[in-house]
């Protein structure tokens, strides 16, 4: 009996280490904008972002290549890099986001289901730095944890001009969908 | 001398809209080009690449900024998507080579094992090699998009 009871907390501190233990990443996750103007609406698609997660601190980085957004149009792409985000200089071709889920806590990484969860960080953009406060999802399932989240980002705060002609949104909306795998 | 002026505005005004139409289909509307039909600019296996990178990772980035690169390597695995799949070349090193396929080779890319030699076209994009990431233990990873399989 006594044996058992043994048998079964160890089982038990085994089970919660390795599942608190636990990292996930992925290489290919999606962070996608849109921009709704009188003129024209801009949507832009990245499918190659790059997130980390760890389970028992709940936190959570994201690097995304300012090159890897598609637009439809060549024209806009261009503008895109070379106008806006400025990719080719040094520190302008990645945004980043590290941060914490602030109610980590409360998703359990083990059972199947979705949570709603905060996150605190830094987003950097533009090579500016700014402390930010966002809600998002985390659903859980199986070896996967699947990561979205809908911001909005202020092109002001991050010294993005804007004041050539208004066909760009001053307010971008942001959307993050990244299935990160155990690692 | 009017017949001329009145021929000289005709002509400035068809020249006017040949532009106007040339603008707007070359220039305005275009869609992004097509990498598959692009020169290559570059040649190369996996392996050196990778070593490029890692000696020196911001001159090797800038010289391969934009350009379209021809990589032949061994397919470490293939990270399917709904209608995009991703492979990845992994040599061994700090850092990881992920190419983003042309969603109308998905079928071609999906079929692709683990072990297979294969050689990709793809428009470099950036590389990855953050601390942020690090701290996690994640490699650094070598991005390219718009990837078709050469052979």
């Amino acid at each position: 009996m006594k044996m058992k009871k043994i048998i079964g907390v160890l089982a038990l501190i085994a089970i919660s280490s390795t599942a608190f233990a636990q990292k996930y990443s992925t290489k290919i996750g999606s962070v996608s904008f849109h921009s709704r103007a009188t003129l024209e609406d801009i949507d832009a698609q990245n499918n190659q972002v790059s997130a980390a997660l760890n389970a028992a601190t709940g936190e959570v980085a994201f690097v995304v290549l300012i090159k890897s957004f598609e637009f439809d149009k060549a024209l806009m792409q261009t503008h895109f890099n070379d106008t806006y985000m400025e990719s080719d200089k040094t520190g302008y071709d990645k945004s980043t986001f590290s941060g914490t889920i602030t109610n980590n806590s409360s998703v359990k990484y083990v059972v199947n289901g979705s949570y709603n969860v905060s996150v605190s960080g830094t987003l950097k953009i533009h090579g500016v730095s700014k402390e930010v406060t966002t809600s998002g999802t985390i659903a859980v399932n199986g070896s996967t944890v699947t990561i979205t989240s809908s911001f909005k980002v202020k092109l002001d705060d991050y010294a993005i001009k804007n004041d050539k002609v208004k066909n760009i949104a001053n307010e971008i909306e942001v959307k993050v969908n990244c299935a990160l795998s155990k690692i | 001398m009017k017949r001329k002026t009145v021929f000289l505005i005709i002509f400035l005004i068809t020249l006017f809209a040949a532009a106007a139409v040339y603008v707007y289909f070359e220039y305005y509307a275009k869609g992004n080009a097509n990498i598959e039909n692009q020169k290559t600019d570059f040649k190369i296996s996996s392996v050196d690449l990778i070593s490029e990178f890692e000696k020196n990772d911001t001159s090797a980035n800038s010289k391969y900024n934009d350009k379209v690169l021809e990589i032949t390597g061994k397919v470490n695995k293939t990270i399917p998507g709904d209608s995009i799949t991703s492979v990845v070349m992994d040599e061994g090193k700090n850092l990881t080579i992920t190419i983003e396929m042309y969603a109308r080779h998905n079928n071609l890319a999906k079929n692709l094992k683990a072990g297979d030699n294969v050689t990709i076209k793809g428009l470099y994009v950036g590389y990855i090699f953050d601390p942020l990431l690090a701290d996690f233990g994640e490699k650094g990873d070598i991005k390219l998009k718009k990837g078709s399989i050469v052979k």
